[in-house]
């Protein structure tokens, strides 16, 4: 009696060890699903998310962006801000958007810049719009077919997954990107409001230190 | 009955309680993930005009207290323009297009030594939505500003206490103010302190 117990003892220890060891080399946690629900759309045209609506209504690139303190010195980019406009809308309650990011047709991926003093996680209401500018620094040489994605989830940490993600093709098209490589331009850093928001081009003083 | 049946006798019947308790190992991501993050427990209720007492607990850095109060929902108000940013000397902007600036106006009553700073209030509409007020730095929405009476333990080290020269009087109103979408019809008043407990007046 105690014989058979054993082995089955035994054959129940060495399925799990066996799963363990299978695990650990597969990663099974992420079959069947966990993406994030992407809703497509283009610059000017409404994005509906679950719990917030999307409409990017500008796109400009820049070589400057300077802090919102006059004072301060201007951000010149590594490659090229990418300055995006974007409205949005909380549908049922408010919602913080953690993260805004650039994808280019390789996957690579541009976070909204910390340095650029444009939005990063802004709080949008609900039924009212909020405006909100995004500022990314993208090689020069990655213009060419990029696209804006925003979610309500860190992007960072994989927290998008099985939720509802903006992705809108920025229709930057390979004589754009030609052109806004080279662009000299310079606008006043913004992040977001209640209010419309213009993005302001300026002209920089040099400070001869 | 078979061999196996009688053999497994016990664990048959066990194995529902296994699984149970295997959800109930697992249950703290409803609590901490789902339960919560909303108002989902309403532990009082009142129309537009009366007074309703409730007692709801509270728990800060150094363990769970129950304060206790009166409010009463006086009015909901449509005004000209909006705070935005307390702090912004140039005062309230106007109004955006698309949306009206609601203001709530609540009287309250409590002892004086009740902790009631670190209220949430917020308006639900007809259709569902629910609002929080815009403004960056917004004044307490449930005591009186720069008179809040005592404070909790928000981390260690805190102590639970009254600043001095912060004492509440018996009675108070406050207005907290909200933006909107325009034609809104707000049918609820929302206050809590620590979700999922909330407090529900309704608009008339």
């Amino acid at each position: 009696m105690i014989g058979p117990r054993a082995l089955s003892t035994l054959a129940v220890v060495a399925t799990v060890a066996v799963a363990q060891q299978f695990t650990d080399q597969v990663p099974v946690v992420d079959l069947g699903g966990g993406g994030p629900f992407v809703e497509s759309g283009e610059v000017g045209s409404e994005v509906h998310l679950s719990y917030a609506d999307v409409e990017v209504t500008d796109v400009r690139p820049a070589q400057y962006l300077a802090p919102p303190i006059s004072t301060d010195l201007a951000r010149v980019a590594g490659g090229v801000w990418m300055v995006v406009s974007v409205r949005l809308s909380a549908t049922t309650q408010p919602v913080r958007i953690q993260n805004a990011w650039l994808v280019d047709p390789h996957g690579r991926e541009y976070m909204a810049s910390t340095r650029s003093s444009c939005a990063l996680n802004p709080r949008v209401a609900t039924g009212v719009v909020t405006y909100a500018v995004f500022c990314f620094d993208v090689p020069t040489d990655r213009l060419e077919g990029l696209r804006f994605r925003i979610a309500r989830g860190d992007h960072t940490v994989g927290r998008t997954d099985d939720d509802d993600l903006a992705d809108v093709d920025l229709a930057v098209s390979a004589r754009d990107a030609q052109t806004w490589a080279d662009t000299t331009k310079a606008y006043l850093a913004v992040d977001y409001s209640l209010e419309p928001l213009e993005l302001q081009e300026i002209t920089l003083t040099e400070t001869g230190s | 009955m078979s061999g196996w049946w009688r053999e497994n006798r016990w664990w048959l019947p066990a194995l529902p309680l296994a699984l149970a308790a295997m959800g109930a190992a697992s249950s703290y991501l409803v609590h901490d993930y789902w339960w919560i993050k909303e108002p989902r427990h309403e532990i009082a209720s009142a129309d537009q005009g009366a007074h309703v007492t409730v007692t709801d607990d509270y728990t800060d850095h150094l363990g769970t207290i129950t304060h206790t109060f009166q409010v009463r929902l006086a009015a909901v108000v449509e005004v000209d323009g909006v705070t935005l940013d307390s702090f912004d000397a140039d005062g309230p902007r106007p109004t955006p297009q698309g949306a009206q600036t609601l203001r709530v106006h609540l009287d309250w009553k409590a002892d004086p030594d009740q902790f009631l700073r670190g209220c949430t209030v917020a308006l639900v509409d007809s259709e569902g939505r629910r609002y929080e007020r815009v403004d960056v730095n917004p004044p307490p929405a449930c005591v009186p500003s720069g008179r809040g009476g005592p404070e909790v333990a928000a981390v260690e080290g805190d102590v639970r206490g009254t600043p001095e020269g912060e004492d509440r009087p018996p009675t108070w109103s406050t207005q907290p103010e909200f933006l909107v979408a325009e034609g809104a019809e707000i049918t609820q008043v929302l206050v809590w302190w620590q979700l999922p407990d909330y407090l529900r007046l309704d608009v008339s």
